[in-house]
């Protein structure tokens, strides 16, 4: 077994030391090569983990087979995960995921986003994902072509946002949860017990933070934009799973948020554009519904994300009536304006106006040359990525 | 966020945990049987081990209810956390039969995350 053992964790090194040759292989590009570097030591303390397993002298041992079994397992899903996710997203990084990408990076320094902002690629098939680990958002493959979308980006980077400042955006909302559940489900009894609530809402909490920053910062763009991607799925208006609250529910936090920072009439008209979308599912409430998600949470929700955003420094929504060039917000809002009102119009306003974005964004030419095939005269030691310099400003690796 | 996204994240946590955890117990094992290895695991090393282990297993503890015939009952694990907080712990063979079952099932359940990861499509 401890040569079988040897053999398959030398083999895993050989791939995760081929993953870091191409991941350095397309270092030199300057949207990609933080998320490179990101890979590139990732993979470094994989190789090190594995490194170490093979130097341990218990290796091969029958009593710590088991154990060595299973660490290798979790190695080689390690590296398969990156391999799965994050290098295909570099490698084939194309047009549109660089508009993607600088479109997220522009907005965040717009909404004075605390964080870096991903690396994003349009060709997810299942809506949006972002990875927080690899600092990968993956969107559907034409979303740079409709800013009526937009807003969604910032739902996608709260998710992120959360892994750093949790705290911050929830204050003691667990404590509303918890006493919230003692009060409405422990009289009813054993059947009726608090712990399913609570485990449900324990994943829907990011959801509605996600829905409730990207309101504080993009304003109704975010309940419209909401709206219209429920429009386009299957319905779930009052249905709920373990990782998504109903629709319902969730606009309601939007309207929260907008009450909770004095904007009522875009709360109205999210409420109303909501009311006219509701009878077109033809769902009704289920039993028990008022009770799972209550507009006393909601609310209370609401309010400590729009604390924990003034605490963050974020931008707060503000409404032109005509956007500023460049303005990402101001731009989306002026889409939805335009719209609900000419729709007939909208689409070419649409692409005059991202025409003029993506030269803002110097994406009016090719940023990088096409790069040459690999060649076999690959470094046979990957090399760290190297400081980039860019528009004046230096990337460092 | 799609649940593909919130599969991985779920499986990135189980995965760190199944990890510490083999870690953890390959050392103890290690220097429970005193085998090969065991004089590279340091003192500190040892009872931070211990303690990343009865943390996992306290965990666990709460997931286990007695009364659905589980192959490890509440009161097993209880013991093996207590023979834990001991440093240098005296663990029997029985206490590391029932970790290594822990990490089997640990690593089960990972492993049924990870499948789980490419057949999440539907998102919201």
């Amino acid at each position: 077994m401890e040569g079988f053992q040897r053999g398959l964790l030398e083999d895993l090194r050989g791939r995760v030391a081929s993953l870091r040759e191409r991941v350095n292989a397309v270092s030199d590009d300057p949207d990609l090569v933080v998320h490179a570097t990101v890979m590139e030591r990732a993979l470094e303390k994989l190789d090190g983990q594995v490194q170490r397993l093979l130097l341990d002298p218990s290796l091969g041992l029958p009593e710590l087979n088991r154990q060595h079994r299973i660490l290798y397992q979790r190695y080689n899903q390690s590296a398969a995960l990156y391999e799965s996710f994050l290098l295909p997203a570099l490698e084939r990084f194309s047009e549109h995921d660089r508009k993607l990408t600088r479109l997220v990076r522009k907005l965040g320094e717009q909404i004075k986003w605390p964080m870096p902002t991903p690396l994003v690629v349009a060709d997810s098939m299942s809506s949006y994902m972002v990875l927080p680990t690899f600092q990968l958002m993956r969107v559907p493959a034409s979303e740079d072509e409709s800013m009526l979308g937009y807003p969604n980006l910032v739902h996608e980077l709260t998710h992120s946002l959360l892994t750093k400042e949790r705290g911050r955006l929830l204050g003691d909302y667990v404590n509303v949860l918890s006493d919230y559940a003692a009060q409405a489900f422990e009289p009813l009894g054993p059947s009726q017990a608090a712990q399913p609530f609570i485990e449900y809402w324990r994943e829907w909490i990011d959801e509605f933070v996600g829905d409730m920053v990207a309101t504080y910062t993009c304003g109704p763009a975010f309940g419209y934009q909401y709206i219209r991607l429920i429009s386009g799925i299957p319905p779930q208006a009052f249905k709920y799973d373990q990782t998504h609250p109903p629709d319902e529910a969730r606009v309601r936090g939007m309207v929260a948020v907008l009450r909770a920072v004095g904007r009522e009439r875009d709360a109205a008209d999210v409420t109303k554009l909501l009311g006219e979308y509701l009878p077109t599912t033809i769902e009704v409430k289920p039993a028990g519904y008022a009770q799972m998600v209550p507009d006393s949470l909601v609310e209370e929700l609401a309010k400590r994300v729009v604390e924990g955003c003034k605490q963050l420094d974020l931008r707060a929504y503000t409404s032109p009536e005509v956007s500023q060039p460049g303005d990402i917000v101001g731009m989306v809002a002026e889409g939805w304006r335009r719209v609900r009102s000419t729709p007939a119009t909208f689409v070419a306003w649409q692409r005059t106006r991202l025409r003029l974005l993506w030269s803002q964004l110097g994406l009016d030419h090719p940023v990088v040359a096409p790069r040459p095939a690999a060649t076999s005269s690959s470094p046979a030691h990957p090399q760290p990525p190297r400081s980039i310099t860019t528009g004046g400003s230096e990337l460092v690796a | 966020m799609s649940r593909a996204s919130v599969v991985v994240r779920q499986y990135e946590t189980a995965a760190g945990l199944s990890e510490r955890f083999s870690v953890a117990i390959s050392d103890l094992i290690k220097v429970q049987r005193r085998l090969s290895g065991a004089d590279q695991v340091s003192g500190e090393q040892f009872a931070s081990n211990c303690r990343t282990v009865s943390g996992i297993v306290l965990s666990i503890e709460r997931l286990v209810t007695d009364d659905r015939g589980a192959t490890v009952t509440q009161r097993d694990l209880a013991r093996v956390r207590a023979h834990l907080e001991h440093v240098p712990a005296q663990l029997d063979d029985e206490d590391l039969s029932i970790l290594e079952w822990l990490s089997q099932v640990l690593d089960a359940e990972t492993s049924h995350l990870f499948q789980r990861i490419s057949h999440e499509t539907e998102s919201r």
